[in-house]
């Protein structure tokens, strides 16, 4: 086994601020820049995937060994963990990181900008009314929608 | 106007950019006495989304969920204050075409005029987004000061965007107005919103 910080045994929470969700995260691995999660933490923060075929979100999915150690994946005493912060690089998502607080933030992911960019496809978002009622684009398909922003500022 | 064009199988959805949620937009919404959807985004979920700088911002989208027209400064009329004006009585008449027209109005857009008026981010303005999320984690859990560092820096990466400025600037509203002649000075022979573009395409576009 490498003595590399990823030997250490799992270390603080963190929090991930991710689309409109804040997600707590009870265990990381500890190192020192990146973002080290378990499988199911991973799919709570953005929704991949861990899959044979590789780490997957809806139809894009990235190529993952299982079977040995690398810069997105390791195993630690039967613990699989991954390596958000990394994934993030891979697919040139903007992130920083609070590092006193242990928060994460990501901006918006470049794939799911690609349909709006080049097709004009409205990308799909989730509000809550005043009664707490989550709201989305898409429970209006099939009708004209008329999206106004607007501020009290 | 929602009420007028509900039979056209049309709805409007509003959403306010506003960090500190129905605490700012509440009475706002209260005083319209809504019929649309009135929502809050806290976030400025749309705004990222949709690569939108400025409020009042508008978005028209078609029964199979494609953009057909993106637009800043979508007053609904004309506003006067003693000598100020600002709005437009143009693009009201244009949404109501909309309405009623769907797919054959003359202000529908093809997706390569969507694509082509869609603004692109520099991957600077991308990173201006996390920082600003950031910001408004850290007031939500009562640390303005850490929440101003973030937000600042979401201002520097993107100084195009005047929602992340006038956001932060609305907690020192004694300072607002000068800050936005400032910055609005400095825009120089730019326009605050970019042109409405109104003109149909048989008006030689």
């Amino acid at each position: 086994m490498s003595t590399v910080a990823c030997a250490e045994p799992p270390s603080d929470p963190a929090t991930v601020l991710y689309d409109d969700r804040i997600v707590a995260v009870e265990q990381t691995l500890a190192a020192p820049n990146d973002l080290w999660v378990t499988p199911e933490d991973l799919t709570r923060i953005n929704g991949f995937e861990i899959k044979p075929q590789g780490v997957c979100l809806e139809e894009l999915c990235i190529p993952l060994r299982q079977d040995e150690d690398s810069d997105l994946f390791v195993t630690r005493r039967g613990q699989a963990w991954f390596n958000v912060t990394q994934l993030a690089e891979r697919l040139d998502q903007a992130f920083v990181v609070d590092q006193e607080h242990r928060v994460w933030s990501f901006g918006e992911l470049p794939v799911k900008r690609t349909a709006f960019l080049e097709s004009a496809r409205a990308p799909d978002f989730t509000l809550q009314d005043r009664d707490g009622n989550d709201v989305r684009l898409s429970d209006f398909l099939g009708k004209k929608v008329l999206i106004v922003t607007w501020a009290s500022w | 106007m929602q009420e007028e064009l509900e039979d056209q199988n049309f709805v409007i959805i509003a959403a306010a950019q506003d960090t500190e949620g129905w605490a700012a937009a509440g009475e706002w919404y209260d005083r319209a006495e809504p019929t649309y959807v009135a929502l809050v985004d806290v976030q400025h979920r749309v705004s990222s989304l949709y690569n939108l700088v400025n409020v009042p911002s508008a978005i028209w989208v078609d029964e199979q969920g494609q953009v057909v027209r993106i637009n800043e400064g979508t007053y609904t009329q004309t506003y006067n204050f003693g000598t100020l004006e600002f709005g437009t009585d143009e693009y009201a008449p244009a949404v109501r075409d909309w309405a009623r027209n769907g797919a054959d109005s003359e202000f529908v857009w093809t997706p390569e005029e969507v694509t082509g008026n869609i603004r692109s981010r520099t991957s600077d303005e991308e990173l201006a987004e996390p920082n600003f999320k950031l910001g408004v984690y850290f007031y939500e859990s009562g640390d303005e000061t850490l929440a101003n560092t973030y937000w600042e820096r979401a201002e520097q990466l993107f100084p195009d965007s005047w929602n992340y400025a006038r956001q932060d600037w609305s907690f020192t509203p004694e300072e607002a107005g000068a800050n936005w002649s400032e910055k609005f000075d400095g825009l120089g022979d730019r326009p605050y919103y970019a042109p409405l573009d109104l003109q149909s395409e048989t008006d030689g576009r």
